[in-house]
């Protein structure tokens, strides 16, 4: 049998969507009351929600073979798992924002960056040769500049509205982000066919849209 | 109250966890000793020096480093071939070729806090120094395949690739180290976008692009030997493919068939030299195993010598191993007046079981209880 942990929250959607044209028999999580574990009614398979983090913690220890998460929460982890797939849904980037006039590639002296996601931000910075000091905020992120506690920030951006409404700007776009499919290492050897199945039927799915 | 406590990442083994341990420890040693191997014991700590010598590109924040007395960095050992390595060559290196040691030892590695991965496993493994390959890998091999036998009733798959697959292939194209190891850590991970978008960048001709985003696929039982004979643009390719399959029609014929390949296992580039192998055990979210050649390490110490080895995690086999057979046992209560009679009692009934004492002043004399 085969264990999938969904994330929460703004990917399930999209990845139920996916198994429903894939066919799979997931009526119980279409229609979920209280439940965590949901058993499909076509495949021999068990989905459960988690939260993205949570999602890698489950691969990671192989309770879960197959984990759905988004790349953002991936670059935030140690990585040990396979990432298999882009489903090309959940569409965003990261991106480094701040007030018009506090441009941080421009700043001399001391730079804060204020941040829900302190790997992304700390590996991007290195890659630009920039020393800087992340401090981690975790929610409303955009207040941090106008509130004067850092002089950017690094963080998800979907649309950009939210950003504009608070008059921040985009100062350089990190990279993009997806949902991606991971696999536990230890189940793509030892439940090489089912994975394998899942995978193509997956990718049969994403490539017809 | 004050509550004591253990640091991250330990765990305290009790109950029947230890006995469990103990013979699946002795088992395994017994499989390995059969092979000639000689046990070493080298210290707990070593020099953190004599691990940044070993490993190029190690990453010290995984490491539990302090300082002796007079100011040299230790660290605590994270792994035993290193050890073993540096024995080698200091302590052996104008002995008798071959040298077999093995060794079963606690080896510490920080992993990230609150993750529920171990910083203290246990290591019990062979390194078996100046036998080239061909002979080497195979013996190697085969000696792995049977000490798994101590999993009885599980499903277990034997996973090899050759690190020198990738590496040939970048040397033939002329990539540099950086780029190797980007590209290295795309494909071991089996990072496909991340892989696709690399090899974009690179500006690679098609054939070489084809083959790089074949890599992380190019897995899976015996018939991928076939398939990868397809993306195999040189000579050397070739040639690691056709061992490969020297060594598959060795196992077979040896009646090992529970073997998988994967010419997209490519860890550590820097310690590696030839054949890379993992084994999974059904029931087991990681690998139990792991091994492969390391020809260039043991010359980093002074001499070179070509070597391979293998090591498995105990503690991950714990799970799905039989639990040791319950022993018989009698528990003696008796009271103080009689103690002398009942440590007498004791001596003759320990030559068949266990006997547990329980002093019990309520009772008269002494009472002898099966359980």
């Amino acid at each position: 049998m085969l264990s999938i942990a969904l994330t929460k929250g703004r990917l399930e959607k999209a990845s139920v969507s996916i198994f429903s044209k894939c066919g799979y028999g997931i009526e119980e999580l279409q229609n979920k009351g209280r439940q965590l574990v949901f058993k499909d009614s076509k495949k021999d398979i068990q989905y459960f929600l988690v939260k993205a983090a949570d999602c890698i913690t489950y691969v990671e220890h192989g309770v879960a073979d197959v984990g759905i998460v988004g790349k953002d929460t991936l670059m935030e982890s140690n990585e040990n798992y396979y990432e298999v797939m882009d489903l090309g849904v959940g569409k965003c980037g990261f991106i480094v924002a701040s007030l018009p006039h506090l441009n941080p590639y421009k700043k001399i002296g001391h730079i804060k960056i204020g941040t829900k996601y302190p790997t992304v931000a700390k590996e991007y910075f290195k890659k630009k040769g920039m020393d800087i000091e992340i401090i981690k905020i975790e929610g409303s992120v955009e207040l941090a500049p106008i509130l004067g506690l850092c002089d950017a920030i690094v963080d998800i951006m979907e649309t950009g509205t939210t950003l504009k409404e608070n008059g921040l700007v985009v100062f350089d776009r990190i990279c993009d982000i997806s949902a991606r499919v991971i696999v536990n290492k230890a189940s793509f050897k030892l439940k090489r066919k089912e994975i394998m199945e899942l995978l193509e039927d997956i990718k049969k799915v994403i490539s017809g849209e | 109250m004050k509550q004591f406590t253990i640091p991250e990442g330990m765990r305290d083994m009790i109950l029947g966890e230890c006995e469990i341990k103990k013979k699946l420890q002795y088992q395994i040693e017994s499989y390995l000793d059969k092979w000639g191997y000689k046990e070493v014991v080298t210290p707990t700590i070593e020099f953190y020096k004599t691990y940044n010598v070993g490993f190029e590109d190690i990453q010290e924040e995984d490491m539990y480093k302090f300082f002796d007395a007079s100011g040299h960095i230790l660290t605590l050992r994270t792994d035993m071939t290193i050890p073993i390595a540096r024995v080698a060559a200091t302590k052996f290196k104008d002995a008798k070729m071959p040298l077999r040691f093995r060794y079963c030892a606690n080896v510490f590695k920080v992993h990230e806090a609150l993750s529920g991965i171990r910083n203290e496993i246990t290591d019990c493994g062979v390194e078996l120094i100046g036998v080239e390959e061909n002979c080497g890998d195979l013996e190697i091999v085969v000696t792995a395949m049977e000490t798994l036998q101590v999993i009885k009733d599980k499903q277990v798959i034997m996973e090899i690739g050759n690190i020198n697959f990738f590496q040939e292939a970048c040397n033939g194209i002329g990539l540099d180290n950086k780029q190797a190891s980007i590209l290295a850590d795309y494909i071991d991970k089996k990072s496909l976008k991340a892989l696709e978008d690399y090899l974009e960048q690179l500006k690679l001709e098609e054939q070489y692009k084809a083959f790089f985003n074949k890599l992380p696929w190019l897995c899976g039982d015996y018939t991928i030997l076939e398939e990868a004979k397809k993306y195999a643009f040189n000579s050397g390719l070739k040639k690691i493919i056709s061992n490969l399959e020297q060594l598959n029609n060795d196992l077979n014929q040896l009646g090992y068939t529970n073997l998988i390949y994967d010419f997209g296992k490519v860890t550590n580039l820097n310690y590696y030299t030839g054949i890379i192998f993992e084994a999974f055990v059904e029931g087991v979210g990681t690998k139990v195993l792991s091994g492969g050649r390391y020809d260039n390490l043991i010359g980093k110490y002074g001499k070179e010598l070509p070597a391979v080895g293998f090591s498995i995690k105990l503690d991950e086999l714990l799970e799905v191993v039989e639990p040791p057979e319950k022993r018989r046992k009698c528990v003696i209560e008796y009271n103080k007046n009689y103690k002398l009679e009942v440590m007498k009692k004791a001596k003759e009934l320990r030559e068949r079981q266990i006997v547990e004492l329980v002093v019990n002043n309520d009772i008269e004399q002494i009472v002898i209880s099966e359980v």
